[in-house]
């Protein structure tokens, strides 16, 4: 997996990328896959179609990538997700609504390409506790604010970067944003003794 | 000093420094003396920390493309749709055009025949004299001289006394003797040999003659100028009916409008239709293989 490095040079990889060539654009799909996933999943809250969505963003990522202007690669690929991930959820509101808890968990197919960065297994059970109780805590949030939410503080996009990523003005990624992290801490306040001691509130 | 009432906004904004130089200088000023600013900064703090601190979920696999997966989808289906549906509008329009012609034509036939009933009508007041003198469609033939000439050329052979004494039977009583005097004076058409127009079908010599002659003038007048209106013209010959016997049998059996129609010359708007009908018949054909091969 690519990680961030002196060697990442996302700007000779864009420009290759333009010119057609598919393996630049597979190394920006592996610096963001994981990130891309994870908008999709948080607006989505359904592994397989956060997947699906995942994949079709890339495809169209890639496709458009010649009117590519500049500016926040990142922010770009992510307004992308961000489109793909509504489009389908107004879909999904046309029609009848499909469980997709028998799917299982796609996260615990094997996938022998990634390399394994995750936490040491006594944190692991910790984490994914709480990385769960977030989760849920999150989804609880209306839509506008979840995203804005997701990209500033799990994302880690500047507010510039999110306002490109959902199509609205800087002032809006604020108010949304901090409506968001109030309706999370009163929500996270309801239920103190799911928290980490050093994370209650 | 009044102290500034700082909203969530603000508060949020100050955490990630987006807050204007003056603002960010003024919330902390007025932090280190605000107890209950103070706690709502940290409790804000405290729940960017937590979402900031758990990390991101492991995408289940990698999305890498491959050329498959890129290439452009072909835009052959489309391409292919836009001749089937102008193949369809087409269909439609000349199916439409077909119903229209068709139907002004037979509104048009309508209105031949009824106007061809009219005379039918006062000449059915008649009938028996009408049948009785069946050599009133012979004198108002002998009035197209193209039609005559024609009917000398078609009929080698005369009409029999027998030919015409068929509808003789069905006339009244004093007539048959005096036609059959006619026919055999050779006054009407098709007897063989010239006719003399003149002296076998003026009115004058009519009128020298019986009142029965005089009824029977009257019903020939009236028969002219229907088949006037309806003769065909000469222009066909080959269409024309037999003369003398054949002709004869055709006035006993049609009426003269039938004859008309049937023999006269197809109007445009007949042809018009067939070939709108047979567009339509091949257009459909072809949209239909069209459709065919786009489904398939």
């Amino acid at each position: 997996m690519t990680t961030d490095n002196d060697a990442w040079d996302e700007e000779s990889l864009i420009q290759a990328a333009q010119r057609g060539n598919l393996d630049a654009f597979n190394e920006l799909i592996l610096h963001y896959q994981s990130r891309v996933y994870n908008l999709a999943y948080h607006i989505m809250h359904d592994p397989a179609a956060a997947d699906d969505a995942t994949q079709e963003a890339f495809i169209s990522a890639y496709r458009a990538i010649k009117r590519f202007r500049g500016g926040s690669f990142r922010a770009w690929l992510l307004r992308i997700v961000t489109n793909a991930c509504y489009d389908e959820l107004r879909r999904r509101k046309r029609r009848p609504k499909v469980s997709w808890e028998e799917f299982g968990d796609l996260e615990e197919e094997a996938n022998p390409h990634l390399v394994d960065s995750g936490p040491k297994p006594e944190d692991s059970v910790q984490q994914q506790e709480l990385r769960d109780l977030l989760e849920r805590t999150i989804a609880q949030l209306p839509d506008h604010q979840r995203t804005t939410l997701v990209l500033v503080d799990r994302m880690g996009l500047s507010y510039e970067e999110a306002a490109e990523a959902m199509g609205v003005a800087l002032g809006t990624v604020k108010s949304r944003l901090a409506r968001a992290r109030n309706e999370m801490q009163a929500l996270l306040q309801k239920e103190p003794e799911l928290l980490p001691t050093r994370y209650r509130l | 000093m009044t102290q500034k009432r700082w909203s969530t906004t603000e508060i949020s904004a100050y955490l990630d420094g987006a807050l204007t130089p003056r603002d960010q200088t003024a919330l902390d000023t007025q932090l280190r003396q605000d107890p209950a600013l103070q706690r709502r900064v940290e409790e804000m703090q405290e729940v960017v920390a937590l979402v900031r601190a758990v990390p991101l979920r492991q995408s289940p696999r990698n999305y890498l493309l491959s050329p498959a997966m890129v290439s452009e989808p072909k835009p052959q289906p489309k391409a292919r749709r836009t001749p089937l549906l102008l193949m369809r509008l087409a269909t439609s329009l000349v199916a439409l055009a077909f119903v229209v012609t068709f139907g002004i034509n037979v509104l048009q036939n309508s209105n031949l025949l009824r106007g061809a009933m009219a005379p039918m009508a006062v000449q059915s007041d008649a009938q028996p004299e009408a049948e009785a003198v069946p050599e009133s469609a012979y004198d108002t033939l002998a009035e197209d001289e193209t039609a005559m000439v024609m009917t000398e050329r078609q009929a080698p052979e005369p009409l029999t006394a027998q030919a015409v004494e068929e509808p003789v039977e069905l006339a009244a009583p004093p007539l048959p003797e005096e036609l059959a005097e006619r026919v055999e004076a050779g006054e009407v058409l098709g007897m063989g040999g010239p006719i003399e127009e003149d002296e076998a079908v003026s009115p004058e010599n009519r009128l020298a003659e019986s009142p029965e002659e005089v009824a029977v003038a009257a019903i020939e007048a009236e028969e002219e100028s229907a088949v006037e209106t309806m003769l065909i013209p000469a222009e066909e010959p080959e269409e024309s009916p037999p003369p003398a016997e054949g002709m004869l049998s055709e006035t006993e059996v049609e009426s003269p409008s039938t004859q008309a129609l049937k023999r006269g010359p197809t109007p445009p708007s007949v042809w018009i239709t067939i070939g709108l009908g047979l567009a339509t018949a091949v257009l459909a054909a072809i949209t239909i293989w069209l459709s065919r091969r786009n489904t398939g």
